[in-house]
């Protein structure tokens, strides 16, 4: 695949330029965010508690005086930091155990897909809590949280195209020449699984900022006094009479980044699609 | 003369591509009679089927008729309204297509499709509809009115078509390869069939094939395209005997045709491929790849010129086309014999079953899992440097006899031996030396290469897993095999995307053959590939057997090629060798009854199978070929297997009937052929 082509197959289209540029932008927040913050996100102020939006305070501040724009910024790099990270994880450990329990296939394979069916069928948020009950409240609760949430789906997406390939002459000409497990995973089937992985790691992501975003309202993800947009949602719910803004800034926070890594996904898709019809 | 049925002007067809439009049938004009049957032939890419769905005014949604006429009848066709159309539909223009179950609703009974397509009062219909069924022979049509269409064979499906494309009184009907997906005997009886119903029912038949034979066979004058103009247009016979378009004649000279021999006549494969469209050559089309071909052929495209006044052709130079096919002169193969006659691999009483899914009720009652022998105790022995034919229809067993021998099934019991060690049934557990000795190329060649991996990379890894090469050692052997396979050297980088078919099934041979096997397996390695493709591939593969001294074990279904590759056969019915020895013993009587009923399927008063609806549930027990067999067999061949006869020279026959009787009766059946 031509990486050029598919740079401009892939900001062809208006939404996905948006949509990545958003994503883009808030990357940038997440990375620089000590140099754009005017104020640290923990540090309480007596004097400006409950502020509407002003030019000192860009988006208002929380209960406790908190600037709410450099919680926002602060916030982001906790929610990219674990969604991301979840997501590469989760699409790492998905695809090895769909590629290699689809390959051997037999009683494995029986076993590995009726224990995911069996994960699939417990809604996502309910398994997280029970997950999350059993380590606690932490980051890297979260993080396992997405790992088992997403590995199940991640694995079946990338089955369906890896039996695809199985009964194909290229993999029945490597077996006859003795090839290793290793060669023919990695080598023959998992270039041809990685257009279908890059769109789903896509999806997967948007599904995992919301997933995180849910904890945090829960109250059972990141645990205060970081800045987490889910968490902000919960302690400014008890006051939207009192500070609506309070509400509006992370709430909107969250859409933005999901609607802008939605855009993206779909772009991906377009452009890998058009490259495989070329 | 009569006025014809179907009048084609000018038509130019173009398929909306991305942003362009790209003409894929070109400027042609053809007429066809009454009770006329016009063969349309040409390779894949020519645009014959397009032409056939432009004539029923069935285009997908992205073709279009650019320029001019369909007549049918005096009226002109194209351009008509929605309900006008779909009344000639219904009332005059039919299709047989290719793939029948394709084109039958799977959820619907086939007597509701049939009342369906005959139209009217439902019990006038139905009655109608049990009489065309009867026409079209079908030997219980109340049973099959109310079968699902996966229920029937594929010869019935394509039956419940023709049935359904000749009710009533059609005009027009457009057959689109109509036999391409059914096997040699099955063919045989459906072309029967539609000679009879056309000499019956006269409509203006299109007959669309890319088998010259079939053509030859069933069609009053053909035409002859090539990337979407019409070439050639003759009465049959004068095109075949004395082709005037240098395309017709590489055509025919790609066929192997009786008598010649891999050994001493190369076949002539017409060079280069087919010009895509919208990269067509600015003279004549055929100029790039044509011999006769000039500056003038590559400045100015020839029109349509009537040699006689039934034959046309599009050639500047149609009197410098010889007649006939110049036979090369008998090199002075030596028959090579390095090693001559040394046994390769044999197989002692291969078996193989297959235990179909169990219902879990059966289960439950302890029911056996029900089976079926793919193979059924197979011997056969493969010599060094010969190529062993294998030859049989679908469900014959021998795809899942090279699979048993190159180990990616293995067998339930029979022993297989490479040079009289025996080898392990499962692939894992051969050796590299016993892998190396051991190659096989597929049948699907667009299946064989990994798209993601380059030429050179495909053929590289043989070298290092096989050949035990290092990296640089195996890249310097890289040009040397694409020499081998007559690809030039800088498609070492090209991706599969960027081949044609015969060129992917080069780098496939070139692939299995890279560290020199003993015995390369050919399963229908070329049988998915154009004719003039075929041809070139056949030569490749006489002259990397000469060069290398391989052995080859060839499956195919098409009995031409093995008459012109194997030097010995065996013939599989069900599982089991029903016929084997040297090819020109077993092609010739005597024969065992199957064999013969596949060698006369081409020919319209060849022996044909008997029609059974289930030939699954043949007995444990006697013949495996008795229910279908043509030759009237015993009531001894249901109950015990028939014995091997020697009619000598190592020709064995697997057949209840004396030697003496079947050559017999054999000869008068060749003879009148």
């Amino acid at each position: 695949m031509k990486l050029s082509r598919f740079v401009r197959a892939f900001f062809a289209d208006l939404a996905t330029a948006t949509g990545t540029t958003i994503v883009i932008l808030f990357l940038g927040l997440a990375l620089f965010g000590p140099l754009i913050a005017p104020y640290s996100p923990t540090r309480q102020n007596a004097d400006a508690i409950r502020l509407p939006p002003s030019t000192t305070h860009v988006l208002g501040t929380d209960r406790l005086g908190r600037d709410l724009f450099s919680r926002i910024i602060y916030g982001a790099r906790d929610i990219l930091l674990l969604a991301g990270g979840g997501t590469i994880l989760a699409v790492l450990s998905g695809t090895l155990i769909g590629v290699s329990v689809t390959y051997l296939g037999g009683w494995l394979e029986e076993l590995v897909f009726r224990i995911f069916d069996g994960l699939l069928a417990l809604p996502a948020l309910l398994l997280a809590l029970l997950l999350l009950g059993t380590v606690g409240p932490s980051r890297s609760g979260v993080l396992l949280v997405i790992v088992v949430v997403y590995t199940p789906i991640v694995a079946r997406v990338v089955r369906s195209v890896v039996l695809s390939l199985k009964p194909r002459g290229f993999i029945e000409a490597a077996r006859m020449r003795g090839e290793r497990l290793g060669y023919i995973l990695w080598r023959e089937l998992l270039p041809l699984v990685a257009p279908t992985l890059a769109v789903e790691a896509a999806l997967r992501f948007s599904y995992a900022i919301f997933l995180v975003a849910s904890l945090g309202f829960l109250g059972v993800g990141v645990q205060p006094p970081s800045p987490d947009w889910g968490l902000m949602v919960l302690e400014a719910r008890n006051e939207f009479a009192l500070a609506p803004w309070s509400l509006y800034a992370p709430a909107a926070a969250i859409a933005l980044l999901v609607i802008g890594v939605n855009l993206m996904a779909e772009g991906v898709r377009r452009a890998i699609r058009e490259d495989v019809t070329r | 003369m009569t006025i014809p049925v179907l009048t084609v002007n000018n038509l130019t067809v173009a398929y909306r591509v991305g942003q362009q439009e790209l003409a894929v049938v070109r400027e042609v004009s053809l007429a066809v009679h009454e009770g006329e049957i016009l063969g349309i032939v040409g390779e894949s890419g020519s645009g014959k089927s397009t032409l056939g769905l432009a004539i029923l005014q069935a285009l997908p949604s992205t073709g279009r008729i650019c320029a001019g006429q369909v007549f049918l009848d005096g009226v002109e066709l194209t351009g008509l309204s929605g309900s006008a159309r779909r009344a000639l539909w219904a009332n005059s223009l039919r299709l047989v297509p290719q793939n029948p179950l394709a084109a039958l609703n799977p959820t619907m009974r086939i007597g509701e499709q049939l009342i369906e397509a005959i139209g009217g009062d439902r019990t006038t219909a139905t009655a109608q509809a049990i009489n065309v069924l009867k026409r079209v022979h079908i030997p219980d049509p109340a049973r099959v009115m109310r079968s699902y269409p996966h229920e029937l064979s594929g010869g019935m499906q394509q039956r419940v078509m023709i049935a359904m494309a000749l009710h009533g009184t059609p005009r027009l009907l457009v057959l689109d390869e109509p036999t391409t997906s059914l096997d040699v005997t099955t063919e045989a009886a459906v072309i029967d069939l539609l000679a009879e119903l056309i000499a019956e029912k006269q409509p203006a038949t299109i007959f669309i094939s890319h088998n010259l034979g079939l053509v030859a066979r069933l069609a009053t004058r053909t035409a002859v395209m090539y990337a979407g103009e019409l070439v050639e247009v003759a009465p049959t016979a004068p095109l075949f005997d004395r082709p005037r378009h240098p395309y017709t004649q590489g055509l025919l000279q790609s066929l192997p045709r009786p008598g010649l021999r891999y050994d001493h006549h190369p076949l002539h494969p017409i060079n280069g491929t087919i010009p895509a469209p919208g990269a067509l050559p600015a003279g004549c089309v055929f100029a790039p790849r044509c011999s006769l071909a000039d500056e003038r052929c590559r400045r100015e495209r020839p029109s349509l010129i009537a040699i006689t006044e039934h034959h046309l052709t599009r050639c500047h130079y149609w009197q410098q086309v010889t007649q006939g096919v110049p036979l090369p002169s008998v090199a002075a193969s030596s028959m090579s014999s390095n090693g001559n006659g040394q046994v390769l691999l044999t197989t002692h009483h291969l078996t193989k079953t297959i235990a179909r899914r169990q219902s879990l009720f059966d289960k439950l009652r302890g029911q056996p899992a029900p089976v079926v022998k793919a193979l059924a105790g197979v011997d056969l022995t493969v010599h060094r440097n010969r190529i062993l034919g294998v030859v049989g229809e679908s469900g014959s067993g021998k795809t899942t006899l090279a699979r048993c021998l190159i180990g990616l099934s293995e067998p339930s019991s029979g022993t297989i031996k490479l040079l009289d060690i025996p080898l392990a049934p499962s692939i894992q557990r051969r050796s590299r030396e016993e892998l190396r000795r051991l190659q096989m190329v597929l049948q699907n060649p667009q299946e064989a290469l990994n798209p993601a991996l380059t030429v050179g990379e495909a053929l590289l890894r043989p070298l290092i897993r096989l050949g035990r090469m290092n990296r640089r050692e195996a890249r310097q052997r890289i040009p040397e095999l694409l020499r081998l396979v007559k690809l030039p050297p800088d498609y070492i980088d090209r991706r599969p995307a960027q081949l044609s078919g015969g060129e992917k099934q080069r780098v496939a041979i070139a692939r299995a053959l890279a560290t020199m096997p003993d015995l390369l397996l050919l399963d229908e390695a070329v049988s998915a590939l154009d004719v003039s493709v075929q041809a070139a591939v056949l030569n490749l593969l006489a002259e990397v057997k000469e060069r290398t001294g391989v052995s080859y074990l060839f499956i195919t279904h098409d009995l031409a090629v093995v008459s012109y590759l194997a030097d010995e056969v065996v013939v599989m019915y069900r599982g089991q060798i029903v016929e084997s020895g040297p090819v020109q013993a077993v092609l010739a009587p005597p024969l065992h009854p199957y064999t013969e009923a596949l060698l006369t399927a081409t020919s319209s008063r060849g022996v044909r199978l008997r029609e059974v609806e289930e030939p699954d549930s043949l007995s444990e027990s006697g013949c495996p070929f008795y229910r279908r067999c043509p030759r009237t067999p015993g009531d001894i061949c249901a109950t015990t297997p028939p014995p091997w006869r020697d009619a000598g020279n190592g020709h064995r026959i697997r057949c209840y009937i004396p030697l003496e009787e079947l050559q017999i009766i054999q000869r008068s059946v060749l003879i009148e052929l």
